[in-house]
């Protein structure tokens, strides 16, 4: 027997193994896979849970997409998909009254009602835990807004803190009653500071967030003393209660119908429009046919084939039990993951990448959106140098690029070519009549409109270049002059190719064809950290190519990249752009409150940009975003033709059902 | 006094203490090198938002001075340096605390050395599982491939290993993914756990692990002490064992053990159902208290095994990836210098007596040619401490080189530099146990 001792115990070791793996079917799977659970694929793991940090200096897409959910709404905010602006919390039945209640009186104040019965949820047990009233409303702008207490303001909190309450046009908040708040405002317009800031502000709970506070301001840092908080436990509004995070694998909320919104029908029908009722609870309606400033949607198809007469119909959520968000380390692996099914959506803020889009196409029960994206990609010079503050240089450099055929033929349409700052998508804010310089011309077109420009601002060559038009031939030149100086050779910083193919493919056809008619320009494909570096924080540049994302809808950022006063180091007007005429339209612009002047300011700031060009827009990318078709169902997927596409409403937590 | 001298300044004592000398001369100049290199790099952890007009310089400049960015570099170098000194690895730029008492050197931020308390268990089971397994099998088929040379196993392996060995590692990771997870679905296709098997988890024993506590770290430092526990359990039996006379005796012993120890960890890993055993014992005698609670902590009525197991199915498609691609260096290793040993005279005298042919190369030849082996295996074990960059990323293993990695590209700089040189101080380790096992191992070796 015991000769035999080797054999049987091997034998017994693999019996009981075999054994205790079959007999080991462990029960939270079985309790998981009894749950409709919608599963997302995200790319980075979380890197805090307190909400406060989140909007302050832990303001990564990620947190924002798993944390920020189940925070509820603002005072205000955007309707999906058509984003008209509609209350949130804030209590008005009609347009009419909401426009009324956000309109800031001479005496500089603004009266907000909000709704009744609007609950507080305890995230970790579901349970109600107070109704939100005019005194969480009244602490959370008090407190973050830097009145209340010594060493904390929106400043000091950093991250999106300042621009969300910006301390220069908040005073204070007050309660009236209950369900009332008044704020005093320390101007009677600010678009971006009121419509698009504070009323876009999240509500934070008193009963949890006062005693920190209070802590904090006791304390030697306060700020540091109130972003220490786990804040896992935070008390929510809306209809997620984050329960689950397994930091490096995957974090997990579950649903919470009970919250105040859950049931929420929201209609808008072709004829224009838009209705949001819950029955019994609350209604809004309003009737502007054309309601703008959000109608991001310029398709007409028909989203639901039984209701023709409406547009699009949406019931918010949660229909599934629960959103889990698994962590991956790349794409391929989480493009896998898709196929096989183990995830419903790909949750990326640059959407999937374009080596896999076929590979999906092709891919049995997978389905692809396809949406603009918010953003621009640019080219831009310092301004504070010859030759690129002469305008002539700027659109002599336009002309040559050529937009429609990097992206076409080098990109294979993975770009669509831009002129405009603000995307031609965004309909309500794009000025249709900006200049195009060099549209649709051939190459020797270009060369030859573009040396013309180039000999009015007193460019000449040792060699100028020769163009032949019928032949679409350009003969380089060299040795270009300004006014009899040397034009030295100068260096366009763009990002590599692994960092982003599309701007390093740009940058490259940019120097081709400069240097054709006598540019001296050099490209220097380096990182995105050297970049920014010498650019926003050294000004130590020539020319560079980055890109935005521009955020929310509304144009804002007109006023940020071009006003003088933010062409100091670290500002967003790197390439110091200083055009009193601009700063005045932009001043303008920020000072404006109706919607109407706003656009004519955005219109006129846009035409003014088209024709000095302190920014060279280049292309815009679209968002391709993949989905479970055969597991996802309702009538808004594939949700297509809207800004930012899925990602833009984190994954459609609210609306998606499982089959 | 004068006898402890002599002995700390005579031979190996003498050695050893000198080598301890230049790893901490080395340490300290490894450290400010890594210092320098990650101040080096432009731009600072902020340029993350310079893409988002929405965050103003001024909220950018609030992020800088609260992260202590604004503090001229030779101060930072100071602070950075007492950190070390009493033991602190620094605080996370980009980590926020996630603990409900936060530290009290890093409050609001997360301390360097708890994102390597987490990630380091995961590294080590899969890379030091990976680099035994291909170490073994590099061992098994150098020497095989020597002792047969010119044989078609010799050129077959060697082919075969030397091209998998060049092979782009991402590209052949990617391969085995969509061979064994996506098509035949026989492993998992990323990830070190199943999600659906930990979503109901949120306590263990008595840590609640809902959110930001790890309940697989819990599991996985248990699978950790175990393995570690009965390595020795089994190393000790089977030293002991030597001293049996005869075989039969020694297999009992030896087979007995290992048998034990699996019994052990499965009725421990067991969870519950052992636990549910248990209290029905404790119930009729509670002399077996001890037992109970040590068996019921920290499995509760959670059954560990399915968890445990849960690990080792994402562990296998990375550990095939890792040992197919680096087997070949072992083999030609362990071939290059058992050729070399088959050429001694003392071979030659093993075959001449009449041993049996394996006995002549597993005994006599092999042993001796494992040295440069042995070196190369604790490098590659002091190295596993950082993982890898590509395995980690692609198989989404959240360990050591995906932090390294992620805190470098965000110029995160205390935990790129608490990572670089917490893997720096094992490898200078490393090297002294190896230049102290040489001695061991080769008694020709002496350091006077």
């Amino acid at each position: 027997m015991f000769k035999h001792i080797k054999l049987i115990t091997i034998v017994a070791l693999l019996a009981l193994c075999i054994g205790a793996v079959l007999s080991s079917q462990s029960q939270s799977v079985v309790q998981a896979q009894a749950q409709k659970i919608y599963k997302l694929a995200i790319f980075e793991d979380l890197s805090s849970l307190n909400t406060l940090a989140i909007l302050g200096p832990k303001a990564t897409v990620w947190n924002f997409y798993v944390r920020l959910n189940g925070w509820g709404p603002s005072l205000f905010g955007l309707s999906d998909k058509f984003f008209d602006y509609v209350p949130g919390i804030a209590d008005a039945s009609t347009e009419e009254e909401a426009k009324k209640m956000i309109t800031i009186g001479p005496d500089k104040t603004a009266t907000i009602k909000i709704k009744k019965g609007i609950k507080w949820f305890d995230p970790k047990t579901g349970k109600e835990v107070g109704e939100l009233t005019a005194e969480d409303v009244a602490f959370t702008f008090n407190a973050i807004g830097g009145k209340l207490y010594k060493g904390i303001d929106p400043i000091k909190m950093g991250g999106n803190w300042p621009g969300t309450i910006n301390p220069d046009f908040f005073d204070r908040a007050e309660v009236v009653d209950k369900y009332t708040v008044k704020f005093y405002l320390k101007a009677q317009c600010s678009y971006d500071d009121w419509d698009q800031g504070l009323l876009f502000a999240p509500i934070i709970s008193k009963a949890y967030w006062e005693p920190k506070f209070k802590a904090a301001a006791e304390a030697k840092d306060p700020i540091k003393a109130l972003y220490e908080h786990k804040g896992d436990d935070e008390p929510v509004i809306g209809g997620w209660l984050f329960q689950k995070w397994e930091p490096g694998a995957f974090a997990e909320s579950s649903a919470n119908k009970n919250h105040y919104f859950y049931g929420a029908k929201s209609v808008r029908p072709y004829s224009g429009g838009y209705t949001e009722e819950k029955p019994g609870v609350y209604k809004y309606t309003h009737t502007t046919k054309d309601p703008q400033p959000y109608d991001g949607d310029p398709g007409t198809a028909i989203l639901d084939k039984d209701k023709p007469t409406v547009r699009l119909e949406l019931t918010s959520g949660p229909f599934v039990d629960a959103t889990q968000w698994r962590i991956y380390g790349d794409q391929a692996t989480a493009v896998a993951a898709l196929i096989k099914g183990d995830i419903h959506f790909l949750l990326n803020p640059l959407g999937v990448q374009a080596g896999f889009r076929k590979q999906l196409r092709e891919a049995k029960g997978v389905g692809i959106a396809e949406n603009p994206g918010n953003g621009l990609y640019y080219m831009s010079f310092n301004l504070r140098r010859e030759p690129f503050n002469v305008k002539e240089f700027r659109q002599a450099v336009s002309i040559m690029i050529d937009r429609e055929f990097v992206t076409q033929q080098l990109l294979a349409g993975l770009a669509i070519p831009t002129y405009s700052i603000v995307p031609t998508v965004n309909t309500a804010w794009y000025n249709p009549n900006v200049k195009t310089y060099g549209k649709g011309l051939k190459e020797a077109e270009k060369a030859d409109l573009a040396i013309k420009l180039l000999k009015q601002a007193g460019f000449s060559w040792d060699v100028e270049p020769k163009v032949d038009i019928p032949g679409n031939k350009v003969t380089p030149g060299r040795g270009l002059k300004y006014k009899g100086k040397a034009v030295a050779p100068f260096e366009l910083l763009a990002p590599h190719q692994g960092y982003d193919p599309l701007r390093a493919t740009f940058a490259l056809h940019i120097e081709e064809r400069l240097n054709k008619i006598g540019i001296p320009v050099k490209v220097n494909l380096t990182g995105f950290n050297t970049i920014s570096n010498r650019v926003f924080d050294e000004q130590k540049f020539d020319a560079w190519i980055l890109g935005w994302g521009l955020g929310g809808l509304f144009p804002s950022y007109l006023v940020d990249f071009f006003h003088s006063r933010n062409s100091g180091l670290g500002g967003f007007n790197p390439q110091g752009y200083n055009n009193p005429e601009y700063d005045k339209l932009a001043e303008e612009f920020e000072k404006a409150c109706e919607q109407p002047k706003l656009k004519e300011l955005a219109f006129k700031m846009q035409e003014m940009l088209s024709e000095e060009l302190p920014y060279v827009p280049l292309f815009n990318a679209p968002l391709y975003e993949a989905f479970r078709a055969d597991v996802l169902v309702g009538d808004h997927m594939p949700y297509e033709k809207v800004f930012d596409g899925i990602q833009g409403t984190n994954g459609m937590m609210s609306y998606v059902q499982l089959k | 006094m004068k006898r402890i001298w002599q002995t700390l300044t005579s031979g190996m004592s003498k050695y050893i203490i000198m080598r301890l000398l230049q790893v901490i001369l080395v340490l300290y100049l490894y450290m400010t090198l890594v210092f320098i290199i990650l101040e080096a790099q432009p731009g600072d952890i902020t340029d993350i938002y310079v893409g988002n007009p929405k965050i103003t310089p001024e909220a950018r400049d609030a992020i800088v001075k609260q992260l202590g960015l604004d503090k001229p570099i030779h101060e930072r170098y100071f602070e950075y340096l007492k950190n070390f000194v009493t033991g602190h690895l620094g605080c996370s730029f980009k980590w926020g605390n996630i603990s409900p008492t936060p530290d009290p050197v890093c409050r609001e931020q997360r301390p360097t050395w708890d994102l390597i308390k987490e990630r380091l268990p995961r590294t080590i089971v899969l890379f030091l599982t990976y680099t035994i397994v291909s170490f073994y099998i590099g061992f098994f088929l150098g020497k095989l491939i020597a002792w047969r040379r010119g044989a078609i196993i010799e050129y077959f392996s060697t082919v075969v290993g030397v091209t998998l060995f060049t092979v782009f590692t991402p590209w052949f990771a990617l391969l085995l993914v969509w061979l064994f997870a996506v098509n035949l679905g026989v492993v998992p296709i990323g990830g070190f756990i199943n999600p659906d098997s930990w979503t109901n988890i949120r306590q263990i024993g008595s840590v609640d692990c809902s959110v930001g506590i790890s309940c697989s770290n819990i599991v996985f430092n248990q699978m950790l002490l175990w393995l570690g526990g009965l390595s020795l359990f089994w190393g000790i039996v089977y030293l002991w064992s030597r001293r049996f006379s005869y075989v039969w005796q020694r297999n009992v012993i030896r087979w007995g053990a290992v048998a034990l120890g699996i019994v052990l960890a499965g009725l421990f890993f067991g969870g519950s159902w052992f636990g549910e055993v248990n209290r029905v014992v404790l119930a009729r005698n509670t002399k077996f208290q001890f037992f109970v609670w040590y068996f019921e902590f920290p499995a509760g009525t959670i059954p560990l095994f399915p968890l445990a197991l849960d690990f080792v199915q994402h562990m296998v498609l990375p550990i095939l990836t890792l040992t197919l691609i680096s087997f070949a260096g072992t083999m030609l290793l362990m071939r290059n210098t058992m050729l070399e040993t088959m050429r001694e005279d003392y071979v030659m005298a093993a075959k001449a007596k009449g041993l049996p042919d394996n006995v002549v190369r597993d005994k006599h030849a092999a042993r001796n040619a494992l040295l440069p082996v042995v070196t190369s295996l604790i490098f590659a074990i002091a190295f596993s401490v950082d993982g890898g960059v590509f395995t980690e990323t692609i198989f989404s293993w959240p360990g050591m080189g995906q932090l390294l990695l992620l805190s470098a590209l965000e110029q995160d700089y205390p935990v790129a530099i608490g990572s670089l040189v917490f893997t720096g101080i094992f490898a200078l380790v490393a090297h002294v146990i190896a230049d102290i096992l040489y001695a061991f191992l080769d008694p020709r070796i002496r350091y006077d």
